[in-house]
């Protein structure tokens, strides 16, 4: 059962097109495993295609329509073959989102894992254009992050295991969206199985304390090292 | 007697499962008359005085009606907003190519799968309705927030774009998001903002 979804803000700007890719990704994995989304992202899309229907038409070029047509005849457009969007594609772990199989290819154990602590790892998969690090973590049974503040906003999707924080109990499917007003936040993943998350950070996140003073510095890159 | 515009939708979708069916080229020309100048408004709406853009997004469109056709099932879905997922993903796609978005994910990957129907009656009776309350409720939204929509879905802009635009705080904009779906009858009872 999913509890934690991305707002109908978040979903509108995914239903238009209007946000940065590493949410987006986020947001797809989500949909994935979520009905209930799916069902309002549909009916988000109805606005869009409404609102493109009511837009005054605007005046087509002559020579556009014998272009297109001469494209469909010659062959240059080729008929395309469904994505395949039921299982898990041969030979990719079955957590792996669809939208991610591209960047992920086959088994997740052969993506080059950083140690950030003793049960801690992350595997790097893509950065937006604005510096947004989309990577995949995963947390031992038991084990903790280090308590810190986020600079920008953070976005992780669990897809194993569970993990918890002062908050609340986040499970496969839960979506979860965290900025700098969220203050202290110190995830600790379940006893009793491994937790991986996808995860989409904008900024580097501040650790708290006297020890956060002196490693913010060196952290930049590995913000989930304990 | 049936809604103009619902038998005009179904018509549309007739002529798309024709295409997709028998390679119809006469039934293709149809759809290009009525898709293309709303397309190229769509295209115009983001990017005003590109053109060219603007045709490149109505070739790469409709192409794909062409290349899809035979995916599409009128039992599932209207014909408009299948229109309107393929131009957004156009649209997206053109984006990336440009350097706004980075990594090598198109946007037929990031929807694979999540917004076709599915196959249970009752939810497509719903979703077919839903359409129709859309498309009534839109000629009765105040232009306010009519405006803030447009903003979104055919500028591409976020609601904190919008509201630099617009001039307003963004709480302004995120209600006014809200109220137009309420009218619109797009957020279900009960759901949390």
């Amino acid at each position: 059962m999913i509890h934690y979804h991305p707002d109908t803000d978040r979903l509108m700007a995914f239903a238009a097109g209007t946000q940065p890719l590493s949410q987006a990704i986020c947001v797809s994995a989500h949909l994935e495993h979520c009905a209930q989304c799916r069902q309002l992202l549909r009916r988000l899309n109805h606005v869009g295609s409404e609102m493109i229907s009511s837009l005054p038409p605007a005046r087509v070029p002559e020579q556009l329509k014998a272009k297109v047509m001469q494209k469909i005849r010659s062959g240059e457009a080729a008929v395309e073959q469904p994505i395949s969007t039921t299982g898990s594609a041969p030979g990719h772990s079955p957590i792996v989102p669809r939208c991610l199989r591209k960047l992920v290819p086959g088994d997740i154990d052969k993506l080059r894992w950083k140690r950030l602590s003793p049960s801690i790892r992350s595997a790097r998969l893509c950065s937006d254009v604005d510096g947004t690090q989309v990577e995949l973590i995963r947390i031992k049974p038991g084990g903790k992050v280090a308590r810190h503040n986020h600079t920008g906003e953070e976005v992780t999707l669990v897809l194993k295991g569970a993990f918890s924080d002062e908050s609340g109990i986040y499970r496969a499917g839960d979506i979860i969206f965290r900025d700098q007003r969220d203050r202290l936040h110190r995830p600790i993943a379940s006893q009793d199985s491994e937790c991986i998350c996808l995860t989409a950070v904008a900024s580097p996140i501040q650790l708290t304390g006297w020890l956060g003073r002196i490693f913010n510095p060196l952290i930049r890159r590995s913000h989930y090292a304990h | 007697m049936q809604d103009p515009a619902a038998t005009h939708v179904q018509l549309l979708s007739g002529l798309i499962e024709q295409v997709g069916a028998q390679r119809d080229e006469r039934a293709f020309e149809q759809l290009f008359e009525h898709y293309a100048p709303l397309l190229r408004s769509y295209s115009l709406a983001r990017e005003p005085g590109a053109h060219l853009v603007a045709d490149e997004l109505v070739q790469e469109v409709l192409v794909k009606v062409w290349n899809k056709a035979h995916l599409y099932d009128s039992a599932k879905a209207n014909a408009n907003t299948w229109i309107f997922t393929l131009a957004r993903n156009c649209r997206i796609d053109y984006l990336r190519r440009n350097g706004r978005f980075a990594a090598d994910i198109d946007a037929d990957d990031l929807y694979a799968g999540l917004e076709d129907e599915n196959s249970d009656p009752f939810e497509i009776t719903q979703q077919r309705k839903a359409a129709l309350q859309v498309q009534e409720g839109l000629r009765q939204l105040p232009n306010e927030q009519a405006q803030v929509l447009a903003k979104v879905y055919l500028e591409g802009k976020t609601q904190q774009e919008a509201a630099l635009e617009l001039n307003l705080p963004l709480g302004t904009v995120k209600s006014r998001v809200r109220l137009a779906l309420q009218k619109l009858e797009i957020l279900f009872r009960g759901r949390q903002p």
